[in-house]
C-alpha cells in the first residue's frame, strides 16, 4: 500500500479516522456482481459523494450539520447527463468545492465519459447520475434507506456499471 | 462511499469505487476499487485536466471488466505535485463543524471512543 490515505488532512482528522467507529462489515461477505457483458456494451452512471446538486434543487442541509456536527444530510440528488457548469452546485463542509465549481469534471467527469463513449470504450451513458453528501458519521439512514433508493433508481435507468468517487 | 457501493452491488449493479482513502475503503470492504493519492475535491485531478480524467476513468473501466475477486484494489501511481501540496487548497475556509469549538470536539471524541455508528 503506497497511497497515503491521510496525506491531505489535519493530524486531528487523521488520528480520528484511524480510531473511528466504522460500521462493522466484517461479518458479511463483500457483495459481488460481475458484469454480464463487455464494458464496451455497458450503460454507465457516475455517483459522487461530493454533495452535488442542481441550482434549481434543494441543497444538502448544511445548517443542521453546523448545529449538530454528528449529523450529515443523508439524502441524494439527481444530476442530468447534460448538466452544465452554470447549473451545478456543491454543498459539503469537508472539502473545498471552488475547484469543482470551476470544472466539475475534476470530481464528476461527465465530459470525459462522453469522450469515452465517442471512442467506443463504453456502450452508453445514463441520462441521470447521482450524488450524496459523504460526511456521514452515523450512516444508518444512508445505508438502509438512501442507498437502496439509489440502487432502485439506477436499475430503473438501465445502468449496468456504476463508477463511484469520494469527495 | 464504500457502504453505498456495497448496497448497489448487492442490488445487482456492478460498481467500481475511486478512493483517496484506501485505508478506510479496505476496512469497509468494497467489490472493486482504485486508490489514488489526490486531495479532497480534486480526486480526478486538477480542474481542466481532461487527459487525467480520461486516464483515471479508463482504469476504473479496466477494473470493471477484469477484476475476478471481491475486494480487489488497484493503486494508481500518480502523485500530487509537491508545489501544489504546499498550497493546501483543498481545505475549506469554513471550519469543520465538529472541530469548531472545544465542546463539539469533545462530543466527537466521545462518539469516536464509545459511539454507535448505526444508532
Amino acid at each position: 500500500m503506497s497511497v497515503n490515505s491521510f496525506k491531505f488532512m489535519s493530524r486531528t482528522l487523521a488520528e480520528s479516522l484511524q480510531r473511528w467507529p466504522y460500521v462493522d462489515t466484517s461479518g458479511e461477505e463483500i457483495p459481488w456482481k460481475p458484469l454480464a457483458k463487455p464494458v464496451a456494451d455497458c450503460k454507465v452512471a457516475l455517483v459522487s459523494s461530493g454533495g452535488f446538486y442542481r441550482a434549481v434543487d434543494e441543497p444538502f442541509n448544511l445548517d443542521r450539520e453546523r448545529s449538530e456536527p454528528l449529523w450529515g444530510d443523508p439524502s441524494f440528488r439527481e444530476l442530468p447527463r447534460s448538466i452544465t457548469q452554470e447549473e451545478i452546485r456543491a454543498a459539503h463542509l469537508h472539502y473545498e468545492s471552488s475547484h469543482a465549481m470551476r470544472d466539475f469534471n475534476c470530481m464528476f467527469p461527465l465530459g470525459a465519459l462522453e469522450e469515452l463513449l465517442a471512442q467506443g470504450r463504453i456502450g452508453s451513458i445514463s441520462e441521470t447520475h447521482l450524488s450524496f453528501m459523504g460526511y456521514q458519521p452515523k450512516p444508518r439512514v444512508l445505508m438502509q434507506e438512501t442507498a437502496p433508493r439509489m440502487a432502485e433508481r439506477l436499475r430503473g435507468l438501465g445502468v449496468d456499471l456504476v463508477l463511484l468517487s469520494s469527495g | 462511499m464504500g457502504l453505498v457501493a456495497r448496497v448497489l452491488e448487492k442490488a445487482r449493479l456492478t460498481t467500481v469505487v475511486l478512493t483517496n482513502m484506501p485505508w478506510i475503503t479496505r476496512k469497509i470492504g468494497v467489490p472493486r476499487s482504485v486508490a489514488i493519492e489526490f486531495p479532497f475535491g480534486m480526486i480526478y485531478g486538477h480542474p481542466g485536466e481532461r487527459e487525467m480524467q480520461l486516464a483515471i476513468l479508463g482504469r476504473l473501466l479496466d477494473l470493471a471488466g477484469d477484476a475476478g475477486k471481491a475486494g480487489t484494489m488497484v493503486e494508481l501511481p500518480y502523485t500530487w505535485p509537491e508545489e501544489d501540496v504546499r498550497k493546501r487548497d483543498w481545505f475549506p475556509e469554513e471550519p469543520t463543524p465538529w472541530m469548531a469549538d472545544q465542546d463539539r470536539l469533545m462530543e466527537m471524541m466521545d462518539f469516536i471512543a464509545h459511539g454507535n455508528p448505526l444508532e
